[in-house]
């Protein structure tokens, strides 16, 4: 009766607990919170500014930049596929993609005539950018010179006098049909600034037509990556049929987006199959009836599902990382079920109740530290890191919780293992091996650990796909991407803070780089501080254009030649209104299209401008300078370097605490002997990679943090055991078997950072193992026995 | 963010066309009249021998007068120095008044060299057209590249003579324009860059010394 309502109410609990997980997911509409977006793994308030740069870039119309490129193809392309033909393409393709819906803009820029479209657009507001520092800087001369002589006049004057000067250098030539609207010099001027970057996209023997093309949708999500395709097949097809001698290539942030969305949920299906197969295979090989055995697999099962019911109520959303790491469940997971079914009854018919009440204290123990532990995490910044406390801890309780009640259910819970998972061999030949193995790993352990190095990039958290790379680099290099360059982004929170930074920056950057060029659209636009002193220039220049007829003939030039300057400029002096230099940087940025759009952004409360070095790599500007360059935005390692040190602070914090619970449970002396088994083990892989060269990251201290805890387990059952006078059970070495499978599949995975989880992990499971299982072999203890009482 | 540098490229286009019409000699009464197209290979072999001539003269110094006309200017701006030129290294002019600059010109493209010695290099923009590659053949009198690029006009009058350029492509003739180079003999006197009548730069050079050799010095100085 007794055992009836255990199993009743056990199964009553077990089935609401299914029926709350199920029900979770599906409220939570669990598969549209699986994110792929490498954004997500770091908080949305972070203040970083290189996390805040990356935000907008991705989120803003850098991110949905695809860039097409025709050519003939091959050999025999490049033969039948003439000039017509080429153009023939070019139309097709651009129709194409305008009617697909998919793209905004559709620019092609190796026609000149975008090129000639943003000259025009800068010279008709050349007053308004180029204009105020001009003015600007002759009000300083002015002061300086002749502060008596009247403004207009003095002003006059000087701009007669500077342009004929400019008529003897040798650009003036190229200048000629400008200057008769440009007396000021403005462009000429700009042009100097502008000067002596190189720009030349990979020069080609073979004609091509390029093409510039910004996408609709976000190129992070999956919608806005199937119109993108689909556009760019309509538009190959069409492509092929007007010139059929063509190649399309393409490439932009959505492609190589895509492609590691595809990889990323392929690791994720098969990781997990291949880690419960591995688990499987090693409990099967284990024990007597494998049939038997089969009965683990619910308390996995309960386990992934609480595990992903907690993460999805706990998060708005989860990135996917989360759940391939979280394949490592399947090892952990089973440990509590093997430890429950594997242990023989203390006596024949013994209670379902009475060996639980038997097994609690090192279940408990075990679990509650390890939980204990894990939720340091959620003291994290990181959500992946939060994320990954979360589900751990969640899937631990529910492994527990799920085996002490799934077990109730089942007639005999024992199941008998094979003789060689219980052997227990002695010689004192074992023994001198066992004596060297462990003194090489103290030593591995404790000289190992000073070699490590530390390398964190955002970059490992994808799956490489170097086709892709190889093409979007060399796609970039044809629209003038050079690797010799350094990207700078300058940043405000409005266009004022970001033009007062990027004068700064550019001051600093004269400093540092003193050799090498600057291309900045940035800088084109006035300061805030000019723009303001704009009205006060202007007001003593009414009489300007008159004095400037006066002066223009006074230095040999045909005044009625410049009308058209004389024109625009009344225009503009009476015209301009009191506009602010916020709105007027945005207006500005608004009227740009096409590629020079993508040199500044100011929508919404994050403002930059883009500046263009002529070198690669060198000093990084102070944050004082809001610039970013880069390399920095490309590694993040900054900022994950940051989360990683956060990480290794929790990671001691949790540490600590689980070694506190354990002294606590079991005094200062056997505390301190189960405690050195995961702690000598995780200074043992530390030394291990330290010895191999291998730098480690975030994600190798997360899996050290996970190892740790696992190793505890360990260290506590056998404890427990030779506490009570047993050999310690073989659910010990077939659980670390276990897990050490489960997560040396995530040792192959192709994404750096969970491969680097699971090697950090296994290698520190089979180090706690092997101490485990050595240590009492070097000291004679363990005897070659099968332990009489687990049979 | 490239198409900003098509303003900057207007300096190459700019510092070409003044560094090609730098290479004449004294006044002679050349044909004031283009001649008829030469046809490379065809029976024009009295200016394809002049061709060789003029190619074969190797290193040349000489001074030179420059006269730019702009449409906005009552008379031309007058500039003075010596112009360098080399089959293998290309074409050097030494500003020297108003005030002193160097440009180079060659198949790399060009370099504007302050008085202080502070050079810009402005490379070749695929957007536009290559001056460097277009010019420097007119400058080593090379056939083949020549008439690739250029329908060639012929005019003799006795020694001396004259040569129009007619750029092929319509990109190159909108940014260089047709360029007429005169002589007399085996000496270059005078050449015009003309985009039209009140579009253009005469180049009038003094009797040039020819075989000249460039010391190290003056290599580096001068030339790239």
């Amino acid at each position: 009766m007794d055992l009836l309502h255990t199993q009743r109410a056990a199964r009553w609990i077990l089935a609401a607990a299914v029926a709350l997980g199920v029900g979770t997911l599906w409220l939570r509409n669990a598969p549209q919170r699986v994110s792929t977006d490498v954004l997500d793994l770091v908080p949305r308030s972070e203040s970083a500014p290189e996390l805040a740069m990356i935000r907008t870039l991705a989120g803003d119309r850098q991110a949905r930049v695809v860039l097409i490129c025709l050519a003939p193809q091959g050999a025999a392309g490049l033969k039948e596929l003439r000039e017509p033909g080429l153009a023939a393409a070019r139309d097709a393709a651009v129709a194409s993609l305008k009617r697909s819906g998919a793209f905004e803009d559709v620019v092609v820029v190796s026609s000149g005539s975008y090129r000639e479209t943003l000259g025009r657009l800068v010279f008709e507001r050349r007053f308004d950018l180029l204009g105020p520092a001009f003015l600007e800087a002759r009000w300083k001369e002015h002061a300086r010179e002749a502060p008596q002589a009247p403004w207009s006049a003095w002003l006059a004057e000087r701009t007669a006098a500077r342009l004929e000067a400019y008529l003897y250098r040798p650009e003036a030539v190229g200048f000629q049909d400008l200057l008769h609207a440009d007396p000021l010099l403005l462009l000429p001027a700009m042009a100097e600034r502008l000067q002596g970057f190189a720009d030349s996209p990979g020069e080609t023997a073979s004609p091509r037509v390029l093409i510039w093309a910004l996408a609709r949708g976000s190129p992070l999500e999956k919608e806005g990556q199937e119109s993108v395709f689909a556009a760019m097949e309509g538009a190959e097809r069409e492509v092929l049929a007007a010139a059929p001698a063509t190649a399309l290539r393409w490439s932009g942030v959505v492609r190589l987006a895509a492609q590691s969305r595809r990889h990323i949920e392929s690791e994720f299906s098969q990781l997990n199959l291949l880690s419960f197969a591995a688990v499987l295979a090693v409990v099967l090989s284990c024990v007597r009836r494998p049939a038997r055995a089969l009965l683990l697999a619910p308390i996995v099962l309960f386990s992934m599902l609480g595990a992903w019911s907690a993460v999805m109520l706990a998060f708005d959303r989860v990135h996917v990382v989360v759940f391939v790491v979280g394949s490592l469940l399947c090892g952990v997971s089973i440990d509590y079920g093997l430890f429950i079914f594997l242990q023989a009854p203390s006596s024949p018919g013994e209670p379902y109740r009475a060996k639980v009440g038997r097994l609690l204290r090192p279940l408990l123990a075990s679990s509650l530290t390890i939980v204990l532990g894990f939720s340091t995490l959620l003291a994290s910044d990181l959500p992946l890191v939060r994320q990954v406390g979360v589900f751990v801890s969640a899937g631990l309780l529910s492994a527990l919780a799920s085996a002490l009640l799934w077990f109730a259910q089942i007639e005999d819970p024992y199941l008998e293992t094979r003789p060689f998972a219980r052997a227990r061999p002695q010689s004192r030949a074992l023994r001198g091996g066992a004596r060297l193995l462990l003194g090489i790993a103290a030593a591995v352990a404790l000289a190992g650990p000073w070699l490590l190095s530390w390398r964190d990039d955002v970059r490992d958290l994808q799956i490489p796909a170097p086709a892709l790379e190889a093409n979007d680099r060399e796609l970039r290099s044809l629209f003038g991407d050079s690797a010799d360059r350094t990207a700078y982004f300058t940043q405000g929170a409005t266009p004022t803070q970001a033009r007062q930074s990027l004068e700064r920056f550019l001051e600093w950057h004269a400093q540092q780089f003193p050799r090498s060029s600057v291309l900045s659209f940035g800088a084109l636009l006035p300061t805030p501080e000019v723009w303001d002193s704009l009205p006060a220039r202007l007001a003593g220049l009414g009489s300007f254009v008159p004095d400037l007829r006066e002066a223009l003939a006074r230095h040999g030039f045909d005044p009625s030649a410049f009308a058209s300057f004389a024109l625009d400029w009344e225009r503009w002096r009476s015209g301009r209104g009191s506009t602010s230099f916020d709105s007027f940087v945005r207006e500005w940025a608004g009227e740009v299209k096409g590629p020079a759009s993508l040199a500044m952004s100011c929508h919404g409360d994050l403002c930059w401008f883009l500046t263009l070095a002529g070198h690669s790599g060198g000093a990084e500007p102070a944050p004082v300078l809001h610039t970013l360059s880069s390399h920095q935005l490309e590694g993040l390692n900054q900022l994950f370097g940051r989360y990683r040190v956060s990480a290794l602070r929790l990671s001691t914090l949790g540490l600590a605490v689980i070694g506190l619970c354990v002294f606590a449970l079991y005094g200062w002396r056997h505390g301190a002997q189960v405690f050195a088994v995961p702690c000598g083990s995780c200074l043992f892989a530390f030394g291990l990679f330290g010895f191999l060269g291998h730098p480690l990251n975030l994600f190798h201290l997360l899996g050290a943090f996970l190892g740790v805890c696992l190793a505890h387990n360990y260290a506590i059952f056998t404890w427990e055991a030779r506490a009570r006078g047993e050999v310690p059970p073989p659910s010990i070495r077939i659980s670390a078997c276990c897990t050490a499978a489960s997560f040396g599949v995530l040792a192959f995975s192709g994404i750096p950072v969970v491969s680097a989880l699971g090697s950090m992990v296994t290698v520190i499971i089979l180090a706690a193992l092997a101490a485990v299982e050595l240590g009492p072999l070097s000291r004679g203890h363990a005897g070659l026995a099968v332990d009489s009482a687990m049979h | 963010m490239r198409a900003v540098n098509t303003v900057s490229r207007i300096l190459a286009v700019a510092a070409a066309s003044a560094a090609l019409a730098s290479l004449a000699a004294a006044d002679a009464p050349y044909p004031s009249q283009p001649g008829a197209e030469i046809v490379q290979g065809g029976a024009d072999a009295g200016f394809l021998e002049l061709f060789s001539t003029l190619a074969a003269q190797g290193p040349v110094l000489a001074k030179f007068t420059e006269y730019r006309f702009f449409p906005f200017r009552t008379a031309p701006v007058v500039l003075q120095g010596e112009m360098r030129f080399s089959p293998e290294r290309g074409l050097s002019l030494h500003y020297l008044r108003p005030e002193e600059s160097v440009v180079i010109a060659d198949e790399q493209g060009l370099i504007l060299r302050d008085a202080s010695g502070r050079s810009r290099v402005i490379q070749k923009d695929p957007h536009l057209p290559d001056i460097g590659g277009i010019l420097v053949p007119i400058l080593r009198f090379e056939s083949a590249p020549l008439f690739k690029a250029f329908h060639v006009h012929g005019a003799l009058s006795g020694l001396a003579w004259r040569v129009d350029f007619v750029p092929r492509s319509a990109e190159v003739a909108r940014w260089v324009g047709t360029v007429t180079v005169e002589g007399s003999a085996g000496t270059v006197a005078r050449i015009e860059f003309r985009r039209s009548s009140t579009q253009r730069v005469e180049i009038h050079l003094e009797p040039p010394a020819t075989g000249v050799s460039f010391g190290a010095e003056e290599r580096k100085r001068y030339f790239r």
